[in-house]
């Protein structure tokens, strides 16, 4: 007998929960420690959640898997750095929103230089052709990224340092449970931010126009909504929202050149668990891939730590390819 | 005509999230004979044609093929149990020529899998060359060798149609079931392609056909089912049917054009 | 119909069987070398590491010419081959082989086969059942698998390396014995490139045949149509994953032959920009054809081996980065311009100018 699909993912994932369990338990986990890996991992999952939705801007509008969505994410990581490294002004905090702000337009930029130049072109091919492209992209820019930055990462202090006198990051201890500074501002930006995208797309005219092209293309041109000017709107959004990811994740990870391969298959992986249509389903899905890669890895080995999204995606494409929120896959018309 | 029954479908229902696109339709295509089947703009023909090729699964009801259950069967079983189609937006291979694609119609003819392909075993290589034979003579059926090797994509819609219906035939199919081959043809095209359907059908083929075109269907059709939106109508010869107050009340709701 | 193309690549095939021999010769009887013919900048060296990605990129090409989907970790299966070649000969007595068989001198071979086919059949299960879904999906799951073996390679498969190294970590596995037929050592290199070589030229080979054969004709037409080679009665999620593991296994035997040249592996070899080069690689030669994965293989060589001795020359510190920069834009440039492969476009210009002749010949 063949169970049916929900049962036979919720019967994997309980015995995923198991072999967590008695893993956790031969070391001696107890629930603060499952609370500590949970609240980490929780901060990792936000920055999942942003790249996850630009991934899923750029797919409802355009049908492309960006893969050069990590490029974006460092991108946004180095040029902050970089320009505040430069110390422009006297001010510290002043040098950081400078940075930051530098940072989120260039990158933006890049993103619609993409659409434009690269993808416009090809937009009648099939997916495979699209799919290198931006594979083809992803590895240019981080080529160029080694070339202005070399090999080493770069650095940027917690944005805690800029409001406190403390150097380092500030350590906030509720619940006997360790929080970081940085994580707060993580959590902070990315509700903000993800409050103001639904105010967009439900409320501003560009928004609906946008949330109409990803749709139907066929009705959105019939209303006259110019679907090609959509997907270089996609693109620039998805880059702003991998930039604003890259500049939070920084003080944290130490920017370097090759952390969007990284960061690109997390937010891709949370995607696709979410459906890949859904942009709640993305946040869904990257803060789920946060709190289990890190649990994960709290109860094996640190090194395995990337190994955890690899696995999920491969078990979510082989068991719910339509995503963990979403419902049925439609029929394909023939 | 025989009179068994090639293909037999009772209470054959399609949902597409709230459209009904077929509801509990009955249909029987006898061996032998060609079956039109006709009705309005989104009645749900194609529909009924995916589900008998296993390209859509039906949501109740049964299917069956000379007696047999076909409800659970893939598209690619059911073409190697003889029942074949062609597609109503054509389905041309790119980068193929005309006789390749012939050539991918006489597939199920042969046995040769991967390994023997890889190795050019002797007897893929003689599986080989009876399938050129075969395809040659099948173009040559089909008035195509004169365009053999030229790319079937880039050939004017006519052509292209009868290369699909060549790549059909060379299945050698029990039934083949024909989405609107009139399409888009002139008229010399279309009285071309009556000609070889009739001759399909006197080669022991039966053929199910879907085709706006009245002259063309009523020329050609057996029996002709009618439907309308998503249920079956009517059932009986061209001349029949013609005359049935239902299918002229379905026809007359909207505008035809011939 | 298809007298003339099976004549034209056998031709090929003999063609290019004449120059590997030739220049192995010319190396061994240093009458000439490689090097010398192209003021060092591709040496015999990289001839041997060229033939050993020959079949790496036949399969890929097999898979993205014929089948139209593509592997985005495909390093994963060729490390794979690696791995296993490694562990089982410069390991074996970790993981409790007896010495009479881990050093008698046709284990490597047994194992190069059976990793090949097992690393086949994996991918077999998965193709069978990601494949059912359409376009992307196999990219982003051969994506997640790639990485996925790039760390477990590294972390020994997640095994504490206390208890029993298997990978030697980031460092990686050294001492692999060379290969043996009976006492005949198959080195120096000039032995090694025969070898190698008579492998590419049998992937070639065998991937033509194919490509003649009545699965070649359902391949590439599932690739622009599933729906009408379905309705032809091709199976096609089987054909897409019976391709896929072909390719995989082909990327393992490469890899196998890559430990024994090296004798050494490490991580690194199998990362994620590794799978990103066979694609280019790939992605030149496009559809599949005797010629394919040879030209991509050897184009992108040539760019390499010329780029890393040329830039040097006008630029100062490492040229690294620039290689990278370079491929990227490449593969995108490639893929707008001519997607259906460079060599593709050449040989259809070529084919539109001789229609006339061609017509008649069927
Ligand atoms: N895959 C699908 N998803 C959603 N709706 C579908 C799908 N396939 C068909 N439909 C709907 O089902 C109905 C019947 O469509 P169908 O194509 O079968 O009609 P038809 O009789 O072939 O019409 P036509 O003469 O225009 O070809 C239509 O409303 C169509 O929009
Ligand atoms: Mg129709």
């Amino acid at each position: 007998m063949r169970l049916p699909m929900s049962a036979r993912s919720a019967g994997i994932g309980l015995v995923l929960i198991a072999i967590i369990l008695r893993l956790g338990n031969g070391r001696g986990f107890g629930a603060t420690e499952y609370a500590q890996l949970t609240v980490d991992g929780l901060r990792s999952g936000s920055i999942y959640a942003l790249i996850a939705v630009g991934f899923v801007v750029v797919f409802n509008v355009t049908k492309v898997i960006n893969f050069a969505q990590g490029a974006f994410v460092m991108l946004g990581a180095m040029i902050t750095a970089d320009v505040y490294s430069r110390s422009l002004t006297g001010s510290d905090l002043l040098n950081l929103v400078i940075a930051a702000s530098i940072a989120i337009v260039l990158t933006t930029a890049v993103g619609v230089v993409t659409d434009i130049v690269f993808m416009r072109p090809i937009r009648k091919s099939n997916d495979l052709v699209k799919i290198i492209v931006t594979v083809g992209l992803f590895t240019a820019l981080e080529g160029l990224a080694l070339l202005k930055w070399g090999p080493n990462a770069l650095r940027l202090p917690a944005f805690n340092t800029f409001l406190t006198d403390n150097p380092r990051d500030t350590n906030y201890r509720p619940f006997g449970l360790l929080v970081k500074g940085q994580s707060i501002w993580i959590w902070l930006a990315t509700i903000t931010l993800l409050i103001a995208l639904s105010w967009f797309f439900t409320k501003t005219m560009k928004g609906r126009a946008f949330r109409a092209s990803a749709s139907n293309e066929l009705a959105a041109n019939l209303m006259g909504i110019n679907s090609v000017a959509m997907a270089t709107v996609a693109f620039g959004l998805a880059a702003a929202l991998g930039a604003v990811g890259g500049i939070l994740i920084a003080p944290a990870t130490a920017p370097i050149y090759d952390m969007g391969l990284r960061l690109g298959l997390k937010g891709f992986v949370s995607a696709v668990t979410g459906g890949l249509r859904s942009v709640s389903g993305a946040v869904a899905g990257g803060i789920l891939l946060g709190v289990i890669e890190n649990v994960a890895a709290g109860v094996t080995k640190a090194g395995l730590r990337d190994i955890w999204s690899a696995v999920i995606l491969i078990l979510v494409l082989l068991y719910r390819p339509e995503g963990l929120f979403a419902g049925k896959r439609e029929t394909e018309k023939v | 005509m025989s009179g068994r029954v090639s293909l037999e479908a009772s209470g054959v229902s399609k949902v597409f999230g709230g459209i009904r696109a077929l509801d509990n339709v009955d249909v029987r295509v006898d061996e032998g004979e060609i079956h039109g089947l006709i009705g309005p703009n989104g009645a749900g023909k194609t529909t009924f044609f995916n589900i008998i090729t296993g390209f859509y699964r039906s949501d109740g009801g049964t299917l069956t093929f000379q007696g047999e259950d076909i409800s659970q069967s893939t598209p690619a079983e059911l073409a190697q149990r003889g029942i074949t189609r062609t597609f109503q937006n054509l389905q041309l291979f790119e980068e193929m020529t005309v006789a390749e694609h012939v050539m991918v119609g006489y597939h199920r003819h042969g046995t040769a899998g991967f390994v023997a392909g890889l190795l050019g075993t002797r007897h893929a290589r003689q599986e080989h060359r009876r399938a050129v034979e075969m395809v040659d003579a099948t173009l040559e059926r089909f008035d195509l060798l004169g365009i053999a090797d030229a790319f079937a994509t880039e050939l004017p819609l006519g052509h292209q149609r009868r290369v699909e219906l060549a790549r059909a035939m060379a299945l050698q199919p029990k039934i083949l079931l024909l989405d609107e081959p009139a399409s888009g043809l002139n008229a010399v095209e279309a009285a071309e392609l009556m000609e070889l359907i009739r001759s399909i059908r006197s080669g022991g083929t039966t053929v199910m056909l879907v085709e706006h075109d009245m002259p063309v269907m009523m020329g050609l059709a057996d029996t002709i089912t009618v439907f309308d939106f998503g249920i079956s109508i009517a059932r009986g010869t061209p001349a029949e049917v013609r005359e049935m107050p239902q299918v002229i009340a379905a026809y007359l709701g909207e505008e035809t054009d011939d | 119909m298809s007298g003339m193309a099976h004549a034209s690549a056998w031709k090929g095939l003999v063609g290019v069987a004449a120059v590997v021999v030739a220049l192995g010769l010319g190396e061994m009887t240093e009458a000439f070398s490689i090097s010398g013919l192209t003021g060092n900048v591709i040496t015999f060296d990289t001839l041997i590491r060229i033939g050993i990605l020959v079949p790496v990129v036949v399969g890929l090409n097999l898979l993205l010419g014929y089948a139209g989907q593509i592997s985005l970790g495909q390093a994963g299966f060729y490390g794979l081959g690696a791995y296993a070649s490694a562990i089982t000969t410069a390991r074996a007595g970790k993981i409790g082989l007896p010495p009479s068989v881990s050093t008698s001198w046709w284990w490597p071979w047994i194992v190069m086969v059976v990793a090949a086919a097992a690393v086949a059949g994996l991918a077999f299960l998965i193709g069978r059942a990601v494949l059912r879904l359409e376009g992307h999906y196999l990219a982003m799951a051969t994506l997640g698998l790639g990485i996925a073996f790039f760390i477990l390679f590294r972390e020994n498969f997640g095994i504490d390396p206390s208890t029993v190294s298997l990978t030697g970590g980031s460092d990686g596995i050294s001492d692999i014995p060379r290969l043996r037929i009976g006492s005949f050592s198959v080195w120096p290199a000039e032995r090694y490139y025969f070898l190698v070589w008579a492998i590419a030229l049998l992937s070639i080979w065998a991937a033509n045949n194919l490509g003649r054969s009545r699965v070649g004709y359902a391949l590439r037409a599932l690739r622009s149509s599933p729906l009408a080679a379905q309705a032809s009665g091709v199976d096609v999620p089987h054909s897409k994953a019976v391709t896929f593991a072909l390719a995989a296994g082909f990327a393992s035997i490469a890899g196998s032959l890559f430990a024994h040249f090296q004798i050494a592996v490490s991580p690194s070899s199998f990362s994620f920009a590794v799978s990103l080069e066979f694609v280019i690689m790939a992605s030149i030669g496009g559809v599949a054809s005797v010629w394919g994965g040879l030209t991509g293989v050897v184009v992108i060589f040539a760019i390499d081996e010329t780029l890393k001795t040329q830039l040097p020359k006008i630029i100062d510190g490492p040229t690294g980065p620039y290689q990278l920069t370079v491929f990227g834009f490449l593969l995108a440039i490639i893929m707008i311009f001519a997607p259906e492969g460079v060599l593709h476009h050449f040989r259809r210009l070529r084919r539109t100018s001789a229609v006339p002749e061609s017509g008649a010949s069927s």
